[in-house]
């Protein structure tokens, strides 16, 4: 299961790359041959937020538009916090 | 949709979503089914229980299905009024602004220390149920203005050039989208952090074939006091280091990669405990460049939400 997997051996407890000075109290550098492991790990998976593999529109106008062309209901997703990347 | 803003729309929108009252102005929304005849078909409220959400869902369509042909696909269609309310319309990005995606993940810790996904037994007992939900990545847009990013390509560029990144960005990263709470709730939990808690440099690292090779680095140290307990403090402390592509013929960015990893200590949200794990618990954000935005790619960055002016152009202090 995707829940159980590690993101491989991405170890940055005393890893530091060298560019700059870092003071101790400092959050360690991203080691640089963990970037495209991490940038790719950290994004959606499959099947993650599926809201997003619907193709929203953002007006009203041009949703009635084309759900009439298309002989469609319109389904709304609203919230006081404008869209629903979480729910509060 | 933003309730609050689309309710009060003096235009042909408003006008639908009075009559319809499709728009929920809860902090939680809810989605309507309605028809292209300002009909109203189905409320439904967001509860994480999939079948009940499906089987409200296919009652609507039903409902649809049972309308007469002038209700389910009018021939005539007419929005009416005035075309856009100016004062409420959706806001769009700058002219050239970059429309960069961000994902935020909660991440946990092997036995070894390695990085892994997140497990149910992460999360305090009470929310565990909805530990599969945290587990996933929040995610919201930030718009970099022209200006910005055309300052992040120094005038001469040659290879080892180190100099800050624009202020600006750095802020806006530091303020706007590097949240804990993003993808869990509403709060905005950074919004006065200076400059100074942080540094962004940016360095050239190669130029070839009309491209020129950035790359960003930095780190932060996010701070939001919740009284005179400090232990009930919020602290984020990420690295971040990016990869940048700028086109010297195109004049344009085609990779605007970065990640952010560091700790966060004390409750995202605050007032609840939506995606909470005691102690310190590593936290993740992906930003990559959206190329060719769709028209819902243009959303308005989320972090930005009333805010929109100063989010654009943030000052320190």
């Amino acid at each position: 299961m995707k829940r159980m997997r590690n993101l491989g051996m991405l170890t940055l407890a005393g890893f530091v790359l060298a560019i700059g000075a870092v003071r101790a109290d400092e959050p360690k550098p991203v080691p640089a041959e963990q970037f495209d492991h991490l940038h790719k790990t950290i994004k959606p998976q499959e099947g993650e937020i599926r809201f997003w593999d619907i193709p929203w529109l953002l007006s009203i106008s041009e949703a009635r538009q084309k759900a009439a062309a298309e002989g469609k209901p319109i389904l709304v997703w609203s919230g006081a916090g404008g869209a629903p990347i979480g729910l509060c | 949709m933003d309730a609050r803003i689309e309710s009060k729309r003096e235009d042909a929108d408003g006008e639908f979503v009075r009559a319809t009252k499709c728009v929920a102005i809860t902090a939680t929304g809810r989605l309507h089914v309605v028809t292209a005849t300002a009909k109203d078909l189905k409320s439904i409220p967001l509860i994480p229980d999939k079948r009940t959400t499906e089987k409200s869902l296919e009652k609507a369509l039903k409902a649809f299905q049972d309308l007469p042909e002038a209700d389910r696909k009018p021939s005539k269609l007419d929005v009416g009024g005035k075309v856009v309310d100016v004062k409420r319309a959706p806001p769009a990005p700058p002219a050239d602004a970059l429309i960069v995606r961000l994902f935020n993940r909660q991440l946990g810790r092997g036995d070894k220390g390695e990085l892994r996904y997140t497990l149910p037994e992460d999360y305090e007992p009470s929310i565990r149920k909805s530990a599969a939900r945290y587990g996933e990545p929040g995610n919201d847009f930030m718009w970099v203005p022209a200006n910005e990013w055309q300052a992040l390509v120094p005038p001469e560029p040659k290879k080892g050039l180190e100099f800050p990144a624009p202020a600006a960005l750095a802020l806006r990263l530091y303020r706007y989208h590097l949240d804990p709470a993003r993808g869990l709730a509403e709060n905005q939990n950074f919004r006065t952090t200076p400059l100074d808690a942080g540094r962004l440099t940016v360095t050239v690292t190669d130029m070839a074939d009309g491209k020129i090779q950035l790359r960003l680095t930095g780190m932060v140290k996010l701070l939001q006091k919740r009284g005179p307990d400090e232990s009930k403090w919020l602290r984020y402390e990420p690295a971040l280091l990016g990869h940048l592509t700028y086109d010297t013929a195109r004049k344009v960015f085609t990779r605007f990669d970065i990640v952010a990893v560091g700790d966060v200590t004390g409750a995202p949200t605050g007032e609840n405990l939506q995606g909470y794990r005691s102690g310190s618990q590593p936290l993740g954000v992906a930003f990559e460049l959206v190329a060719a935005p769709t028209k819902s790619e243009r959303l308005a960055p989320r972090a930005a939400r009333d805010d929109l002016v100063k989010y654009l152009s943030p000052q320190d202090k």
